[in-house]
């Protein structure tokens, strides 16, 4: 394994960070309670109308509007960000209609499937106003990338224990303009509710197999192939070798069994590394790193 | 018990517990020979329990399987082969249920009844020997866990029962910051005094007793706790009544409380589906306000006070985030360190057995002074 674990940690985290306003434990206007539910995580968008091909992070839906979020880590606005907001605001409201259909929404959540607007967003984990007002009056290369983005879509800023709110750009509709200038507040530590990445890292697949049936072991024990973790997840196209290697690496660390024919097996003398795969993973890309661990990791 | 199980045939929970009351009704001469509280006379104990799956009827099987099973705890094994239960069906909802001890040649009796997903266990045994029994009982077998009620919901709980008034209490104090723990004791107590124990020691209540009038004299006596006891020590004669509803109306607060504040109503289930995964509810608890505004440590106080217990194993999520697996219940939940506060957050299987039983742990043996709330997002069909 490479050092990649840090790196992921950070992007699963700035997700968590994220979801955290939906369930708004530390705040009164999060998503729920204005109404919205997250239709979907990680979801597909290729609409035939448009021959738009977006790929945001999630999708919250309130019965009238569609928010497309993307979330990224820091502070720099690449074109490719651009690029890939463009592509979320070429989503049609047709296209959106269907989609919400597909995903069961009148099942699963009660609501109408129909659609007024669809509005986009983009998120940076770790973006603060002092940062953009520096990137603004600052540096000119910044505030070209920073100026094509306003054009394209809202940007906020979130970090955790603190806010989720608008730095610049615009909202179509007033109401969620001004409900998210004013920001929702987040907790210090947000529920661990994803753990995989965007670009399906071997080692992100490993934590999430500990994390959703890993943990399921609790009550006896748990058997599961590769073709049924990439089943399970057939939007996401996982590649069988990365679920494969990701299993290696928890039979490795005896956090599951290899039973034969790509199947494998958690039992309850797992759990112990189990849930503390993170750590173990952490650990090994320290030591991968060369750097001095933390006394604390001692302890 | 002075009663036996025939006289309970055919009588619903009212005539039960009415039968029960009869034990500890005195006439005005027994009363006023009974100038005190407690002593050695019968009261009638009600324990309110939280059961996960169906137990009338299985106790004995499902005392030998944590006898045949290799991961059960000896103290739990040696119990329940030093003793032997039976039980009796009266009805679908009411059974009653004897231990006996060979030991002693003892044979103690109790009344189980289902009350929706919960159990009342009635008894009019003495406390040393329903600790002994039918409370081991409860603590070994992992799918019955007494309700939990924090000093605030107590107080309430208790508050709500007409025309009575606080007669004494067991306050408890335990902070961290203090590095202290006391315990304060009142009888006969005057209206303000537990005011006064909460404000100046910070000491909340666990246990409060009351008088119950009927014109001005004592009509019943009794008391609340907050591990999910209630007790009627004396009713006058006349009053059998209106002890029996306290009884039933209060041990339904106790329920409604427990279950407002540890009830999993959510399902944070994993779910596939072609255009995406998604988690569609959460249900988490804090513990919040505690009396010291800061606690540097609370990571490691919690390590080694809390989770060194042999009930839970647990891993690390980043630095204060722990995924926590309760042993004894068979459930996993996750525990967020926000110092000074603690937040938990249900995972897939969680249930109030495991998150009361680490709330209860916090508040009993780390530090009294935190409060409880639940924080629940549903989505509304």
């Amino acid at each position: 394994m490479s050092r990649q674990w840090e790196r992921q940690k950070t992007e699963i985290d700035s997700y968590n960070t994220f979801l955290s306003a939906y369930h708004s434990r530390t705040s009164y206007h999060g998503f729920s309670e204005m109404d919205y539910v997250v239709s979907n995580y990680f979801p597909k968008l290729s609409d035939p109308h448009t021959g738009a091909d977006a790929e945001p992070d999630f999708v919250l839906y309130n019965g009238k509007n569609v928010i497309l979020v993307e979330i990224k880590q820091g502070n720099n606005i690449s074109s490719r960000h651009i690029k890939q907001m463009e592509k979320n605001n070429d989503v049609s409201i047709e296209y959106a209609e269907e989609f919400l259909k597909d995903s069961q929404i009148q099942r699963r959540f009660g609501l109408s499937g129909d659609v007024f607007s669809v509005e986009t967003c983009i998120v940076y984990d770790g973006m603060g106003e002092e940062y953009v007002e520096k990137c603004r009056k600052k540096w000119p290369d910044c505030r070209e990338k920073l100026e094509e983005m306003e054009n394209e879509t809202a940007i906020l800023g979130q970090s955790r224990d603190s806010k989720l709110r608008i730095l610049t750009g615009e909202f179509d509709s007033p109401d969620l303009q001004h409900w998210l200038e004013y920001g929702i507040d987040l907790p210090p530590t947000p529920r661990t509710t994803i753990s995989l990445t965007d670009g399906l890292e071997m080692e992100s697949i490993a934590v999430s197999l500990c994390n959703i049936w890993g943990q399921k072991a609790v009550s006896g024990s748990v058997l599961v192939s590769v073709q049924e973790i990439r089943s399970h997840f057939d939007h996401r196209e996982l590649k069988p070798g990365d679920v494969t290697d990701a299993f290696k690496y928890l039979t490795d660390v005896n956090a599951c069994e290899a039973r034969g024919n790509r199947t494998y097996e958690f039992r309850k003398e797992h759990l112990g590394q189990i849930l503390d795969i993170e750590r173990i993973i952490a650990d090994e890309d320290d030591d991968r790193d060369g750097t001095q661990r933390g006394l604390d990791d001692f302890n | 018990m002075d009663i036996k199980k025939e006289e309970i045939e055919g009588k619903d929970v009212r005539g039960v517990v009415r039968e029960l009351i009869d034990e500890v009704t005195k006439t005005e001469k027994e009363a006023k020979e009974k100038s005190t509280r407690g002593g050695k006379s019968p009261d009638l104990k009600l324990y309110v329990v939280d059961t996960s799956e169906e137990v009338l009827g299985q106790l004995n099987d499902l005392a030998t399987s944590i006898i045949d099973s290799d991961s059960s705890k000896k103290a739990a094994k040696n119990f329940f082969n030093s003793h032997i239960i039976s039980e009796y069906k009266i009805s679908s909802d009411i059974w009653w249920v004897e231990i006996k001890t060979p030991r002693y040649e003892r044979t103690d009796d109790f009344i189980f009844v289902k009350r929706d997903d919960s159990i009342w266990i009635l008894t009019t045994e003495l406390k040393d020997w329903a600790e002994d029994t039918v409370e081991n009982i409860i603590k070994y077998m992992p799918q019955m866990e007494r309700v939990y009620l924090t000093s605030d919901d107590l107080e309430d709980v208790m508050d709500s029962i007409i025309d009575s008034e606080v007669s004494g209490f067991t306050a408890k104090y335990r902070s961290q910051h203090q590095e202290r723990a006391a315990t304060l004791r009142f009888h006969g107590a005057e209206p303000d005094d537990m005011k006064k124990a909460e404000e100046h020691f910070q000491a909340t209540p666990t246990r409060i007793e009351f008088n119950q009038r009927n014109s001005p004299s004592t009509a019943i006596q009794g008391s609340g706790s907050n591990d999910g006891i209630l007790t009627v020590e004396s009713v006058r004669l006349g009053s059998e009544g209106k002890a029996t509803d306290t009884l039933l109306d209060t041990s339904k607060d106790f329920i409604l409380v427990d279950s407002k504040r540890y009830e999993v109503n959510t399902d944070s289930k994993v779910r596939f589906f072609e255009s995406g995964f998604s988690i569609d509810e959460f249900t988490s608890i804090e513990l919040y306000d505690p009396e010291r505004e800061s606690a540097e440590n609370l990571r490691e106080e919690i390590k080694s006070e809390i989770l060194s217990k042999n009930q839970y194993q647990y891993g690390r999520w980043g630095e204060n985030t722990f995924f926590i697996h309760d042993k004894n219940h068979g459930e996993i939940f996750e525990l967020g360190i926000e110092s000074p506060e603690l937040v938990l957050h249900a995972r897939e299987a969680t249930t109030a057995l495991s998150l009361r039983s680490f709330c209860k742990s916090v508040l009993d043996e780390f530090d009294s002074t935190y409060s409880i709330r639940k924080k629940e997002t549903e989505v509304t069909l």
